[in-house]
């Protein structure tokens, strides 16, 4: 790779657009949250500039720092599921016939091709008393009358985790395919069985890319705010469904941004401290 | 008996037979190579050896005992791959260990292996490193290491010198072979290096097509090779036809050899070595007559390449590089074939 600077100005020609394009789109919006969060609401979306801190000390209540560790709960327990799911299924994945591996690519896109919407109601739906599982569960015995489990919990964590797990699966894949499959052979060679090789062997090989997408799950799963409202009671509504809620209904821009400055911040935190503790032990 | 014994082996990937009625019977503190070009099932061999490959049909008994069946991890065998596969997030000390490890042994028996195994591939006080932090040529020895901290019955080598520089590997061969006699330790080694072979084995098996060709020590392998094959894969050979007469007197083109116990009648292939040829003007009773096609100074060698008519390809002749050459390109000589050298093959 060349990592030599150019040599004049006419050399970074190139980066205008791209560097145009961040400082539009990314800086500039991002920039004015930061700033608007400051700034004084007066009602229906409009607000006076006048810089104070009165949203930052309207945000440190136990509401707020509640509905914060709720964000937090829902996100660590989805990103905990979803690897616990997407990792094997990758390794499997990546261990299966070329054919298959691409039917299973393909369904996996495709679940990304659906929105957030669509997935949540056909979640309530299967959930439903009317017309979900339970009833399957009936016909089989297992149950004795038909029950509904959306909105709930459990209802919400599945949907976010279905989203979800196509991500996960779709940034292990193209890493677990590259592993050297002779890695696992010396191991059964060395005297371990097969399932015990997948527990000591390839699980710990790929401890840094299990917390990169982790951390990728748990961000995303951060800023989902209708499956919260779709699957979820109120008391499982996160950070991101108050943001939207003092944005669109309360008409608050100013709170809203604080709560959304917030809640980067917060997520920032988090993350630099597992990268700089993952750092850590690689060092040691 | 003692030793490894694979008896009738077949394996097939579907209708392709990658191995084909494979019988081998090896003594325990021999060191094998399995010698062939590329695609022969020489890997495959070596991968059921292991048990990571399931066979077709056949045995495999190790002591008279049948292990066919026997999982690759309850077989005990140490065995370095052509990728090292070293465990990447393990220090070289803990990818040694690691066998010793998973069998429960205590933190002083490991690292009192550790140090003992990395002296014996004089490697001391690297136990702490990281894999990356090695050289191609170290790793090398850290995979043997690691193959041997189980002290294991076998020792099995799929072509893990290949992606070394020539030098290297020819300083490698050597080692692995001191190593071996040193632990007295039986091993396979795959190899498509007939210099790798010649180095190390006490018994080389050359293979082709899934087939076994020849199992013989190095030398006779270079000798007597058993066919034309064989012949031409070991080393560099001059294979040549020819008509039996009586007497012991071939016709070949360009001239006649006489080499004793040829029946007469009928077509005889032969291989002679190139430094086995020697070339002078005259025609003698055993020479073949050609031009000088090319002539080249390897250094240690001259190599003359001899165009005879009615030969597909160039005979060809090394002989010291002190000696004086009183030919040119062009020039037409007869290349003397001494019958006692000629090997004739089935």
């Amino acid at each position: 790779m060349n990592t030599s600077r150019p040599q004049n100005l006419t050399g970074y020609v190139p980066l205008i657009l791209p560097a145009v394009v961040l400082v539009m789109f990314f800086v500039v919006p991002f920039g004015s949250m930061i700033l608007i969060s400051f700034y004084k609401n007066l009602g229906g979306g409009l607000y006076e500039e006048i810089l104070n801190l009165d949203n930052y000390r309207r945000l440190i209540s136990p509401f707020f720092v509640g509905l914060l560790i709720a964000s937090f709960g829902l996100a660590l327990a989805v990103a905990a599921i979803s690897i616990v799911i997407a990792f094997p299924f990758s390794y499997l994945l990546v261990n299966s016939p070329r054919s298959t591996q691409v039917v299973w690519l393909i369904f996996m896109l495709s679940i990304l091709s659906l929105s957030e919407s669509i997935i949540g109601f056909a979640w309530s739906t299967i959930l439903s008393r009317t017309a979900g599982v339970s009833n399957l569960l009936v016909f089989l015995g297992l149950l004795d009358r038909p029950a509904s489990y959306a909105p709930g919990l459990g209802a919400l964590i599945a949907g976010v985790v279905y989203t979800a797990i196509p991500y996960a699966v779709l940034v292990l894949y193209p890493i677990l395919s590259r592993v050297d499959p002779h890695i696992e052979e010396a191991a059964r060679t060395l005297g371990t069985s097969p399932l015990r090789t997948f527990f000591i062997v390839v699980l710990p090989m790929q401890r840094n890319t299990i917390v990169t997408t982790f951390l990728m799950i748990l961000v995303f799963t951060l800023g989902t705010y209708l499956m919260p409202q779709i699957l979820g009671r109120p008391q499982h509504w996160t950070l991101s469904v108050a943001i939207s809620d003092q944005a669109l209904m309360q008409s608050n821009i100013p709170f809203a941004a604080a709560l959304a400055v917030f809640l980067v911040i917060v997520t920032l935190l988090i993350v630099g401290t597992v990268v700089l503790f993952g750092r850590k032990e690689n060092a040691s | 008996m003692s030793g490894l014994a694979i008896h009738q082996l077949n394996k097939a990937y579907g209708p392709v037979n990658a191995l084909s009625n494979i019988s081998l019977s090896v003594a325990n503190g021999q060191f094998v190579c399995l010698l062939g070009p590329s695609g022969c099932g020489k890997s495959t061999l070596l991968r059921i050896i292991a048990g990571l490959e399931a066979t077709t049909s056949g045995k495999v008994l190790l002591d008279g005992k049948d292990i066919t069946e026997v999982p690759a991890h309850l077989r005990d065998f140490g065995m370095v791959f052509q990728s090292l596969a070293l465990f990447p997030h393990l220090t070289v000390g803990e990818n040694i260990a690691y066998p010793l490890r998973i069998r429960g042994a205590s933190k002083e028996v490991q690292d009192r292996e550790v140090q003992r195994l990395l002296d014996l591939v004089h490697l001391p006080g690297v136990a702490d490193r990281a894999i990356t932090q090695l050289s191609g040529g170290q790793r090398q020895r850290i995979a043997i290491a690691r193959a041997l901290a189980l002290k294991p019955k076998l020792f099995l080598l799929d072509e893990p010198m290949s992606a070394l520089d020539a030098k290297l590997r020819e300083a490698m061969q050597v080692e692995v072979k001191r190593l071996q006699q040193e632990l007295g330790i039986t091993t396979f080694l795959v190899t498509h290096d007939q210099r790798e072979a010649m180095t190390t084995a006490d018994l080389v098996v050359v293979m082709s097509g899934g087939v076994i060709q020849q199992i013989a020590p190095p030398v006779e392998i270079y000798r007597s090779p058993a066919n034309a094959f064989v012949a031409d894969f070991i080393g560099v050979a001059n294979l040549i036809e020819g008509d039996a007469k009586a007497g012991g007197r071939v016709v070949v083109p360009g001239g006649q050899v006489l080499i004793d116990g040829v029946a007469a009648g009928g077509k005889v292939n032969f291989s002679v070595r190139p430094e086995d040829l020697t070339l002078q003007s005259a025609a003698g009773d055993s020479t073949v007559a050609g031009t000088v096609a090319f002539i080249r100074h390897l250094g240690s060698s001259l190599e003359v390449n001899v165009s005879v008519p009615g030969l597909a390809k160039d005979l060809i002749v090394v002989m010291s590089p002190r000696e004086h050459l009183p030919f040119d390109l062009g020039d037409t000589v007869n290349v003397h074939v001494p019958g006692s050298a000629c090997v004739v093959l089935r």
